[in-house]
């Protein structure tokens, strides 16, 4: 059954800004990634199943229930971590979570104790004075803190270190196996494969396609930056015949999409130096949904 | 309403409102410290600083008072307790929605089950307390401080009514606070708009005070539904009364009602 519904949502702001005809479904006990590049739209999307926008058309629910008049209900049992959390200044970690569970009416204090020790961190200090890192903590826990059924995370991982994005991902598996349902939006393909199943590609507010995540990782284009002995050497292996990025001197970016096989076989034929695989935009990674002509379904 | 809302507030404002009443009574015991029953010649003494006349009028400083409920409607009630609760509630009505919303941390509030016309009306009677509390302080320091200074000369009813017209000219006041406050996402707007409105509102009713020729500018300020002389002498006042608590609790419903009509950028 699905648990969230978007139906041709249209909110515009502006030319090419905003979100258009933007549908899409995520059943229950699933994880949907929602990935795009900054602008894409995402945001927007989720700021309507929050109920925080007034649609220009088109509807969302959520169980059923009109995300926009039914709010408070929905709510009851959903959880949220906002792309740019606000905290309240005047108040410490401890307080702010103390008063996310008196506003929900509820105590949840082993879950609390789990959570806070599963991020490691300490709340007792001034929110003021905590780091990016510790306010994401913070904010993951809260969204977490009641055990929601619905989870809805806009960036969740942004600002955490290589160590604790592991933890999230390890949370967030857990909680898919308890039959929880998640949208989970990340402008990095990375952040987003460990973790669902399903994956839709934003570009200017417009799904290009819906794809499971092994789907979109053999669709990927990996581009390595080879360094060579000489500068013919260099051209010696762009006769190989794969698609070339750039080629400065010895340096050599070739991009290879899906099998990585026959890459890796014509490597030990070259006076290879150097390997390298810088990080890529998803632009770059995808360029088959975001190329000027992309349309994919 | 959401009372885990409403004690927050309280933990993050109550200092606010703590010292704005202190400053208040202070104001007050300094004005009614400068009265002299038996020569009540503070308009002599003012004019010995040769302040030009317009000035004083502007100030409602012009009026040859003699009974000690007069004095105060006019030295006091006529421009500080006016212009003081002003600044401070309009400054709180900034916090309680604008502010929290431009920051993000109005998400907090909202992604629990709560409406928002419930998050709206939780403010909006927060900051009709603030301002209850404010003029109600101000009536307690001048009930006991007048009984200390000069016994048997206030008169009780009449005092009482200035101070609950006061209370309805700052409801009003504070509801065009909070209405700028529910309809912008942003402080500078929002502060923009719902302290200078009244700020403008205060120079036109101390201009129309100056002189008969700019005398029809009172129309233009709800400050003249307040002329605290009347309210202190015990002439009609009922309908101007009526006026601002309709126009104070009309002003509420409404920034509850944008509110919940907005798009928050959350």
């Amino acid at each position: 059954m699905a648990e969230i519904v978007l139906d041709r949502l249209t909110k515009r702001f502006g030319e090419n800004k905003g979100v258009f005809g933007l549908s899409f479904e995520v059943g229950s006990g699933e994880a949907f990634g929602f990935i795009g590049p900054n602008g894409a739209g995402k945001t927007t999307a989720i700021r309507h199943l929050m109920g925080f926008l007034n649609p220009d058309a088109g509807t969302c629910q959520i169980r059923g229930m009109d995300c926009r008049t039914q709010a408070a209900s929905i709510h009851r049992d959903l959880g949220y971590v906002p792309g740019e959390i606000g905290f309240f200044d005047e108040m410490r970690g401890e307080e702010y979570l103390r008063f996310c569970e008196r506003i929900r009416k509820g105590s949840f204090a082993r879950r609390k104790r789990d959570l806070l020790e599963r991020f490691e961190l300490d709340a007792s200090g001034r929110i003021k004075k905590m780091s990016k890192g510790m306010k994401q903590k913070l904010g993951l826990i809260s969204a977490f803190l009641h055990d929601p059924g619905v989870l809805v995370l806009d960036e969740p991982t942004s600002g955490l270190d290589p160590l604790m994005q592991a933890r999230f991902v390890e949370l967030v598996r857990e909680e898919k196996k308890r039959g929880k349902t998640l949208l989970i939006s990340s402008h990095s393909f990375e952040e987003i494969e460990k973790t669902c199943g399903r994956v839709g590609i934003l570009k200017e507010g417009r799904l290009v396609a819906v794809r499971s995540s092994e789907e979109l990782d053999a669709a990927r284009r990996r581009v390595f930056s080879l360094t060579f002995a000489s500068e013919r050497a260099a051209e010696a292996f762009e006769a190989e015949g794969f698609e070339t990025v750039l080629r400065s001197g010895r340096r050599l970016d070739v991009a290879v999409t899906g099998e990585l096989a026959p890459f890796l076989a014509a490597l030990p034929r070259h006076p290879v130096t150097g390997l390298d695989a810088p990080r890529q935009t998803l632009e770059e990674a995808f360029m088959r949904f975001y190329g000027e002509r992309a349309n994919d379904e | 309403m959401s009372k885990a809302l409403f004690l927050k507030n309280l933990r993050a404002h109550w200092k606010l409102a703590a010292a704005s009443a202190g400053v208040l009574a202070l104001y007050f015991s300094v004005i009614l410290g400068m009265y002299n029953p038996e020569n009540p010649g503070i308009i002599g003494m003012l004019a010995s600083y040769k302040l030009p006349p317009f000035l004083l009028a502007a100030f409602g400083f012009d009026r040859v008072v003699t009974e000690l409920n007069g004095f105060l409607a006019s030295f006091f009630y006529g421009m500080l307790m006016l212009a003081f609760p002003l600044v401070s509630y309009a400054f709180l009505a900034n916090r309680l929605v604008a502010a929290l919303v431009e920051k993000g941390s109005m998400a907090t509030v909202l992604q629990a089950p709560i409406t928002r016309v419930k998050t709206a009306f939780t403010q909006g009677v927060f900051l009709i307390c603030c301002v209850a509390f404010l003029v109600l302080s101000v009536t307690l320091t001048g009930l006991l401080l007048a009984q200390a200074l000069f016994p048997g000369l206030l008169g009780v009813p009449g005092f009482l009514r200035l101070n609950l017209g006061a209370l309805l000219l700052h409801l009003m006041l504070s509801g065009l606070c909070f209405f700028f406050s529910c309809l912008f996402s942003d402080t500078r707007r929002s502060l923009a708009w719902g302290s200078g409105l009244p700020i403008l509102f205060i120079l036109l009713h101390m201009l129309a005070k100056t002189g008969p020729g700019l005398h029809a500018l009172r129309f233009l300020t709800p400050f003249s539904l307040y002329e605290a002389m009347d309210y202190a002498a015990g002439k009609p006042i009922l309908t101007q009364a009526a006026a601002m608590l309709a126009s104070g609790l009309l002003l509420y419903a409404a920034g509850v009602w944008v509110f919940h009509r907005k798009d928050l950028p959350l």
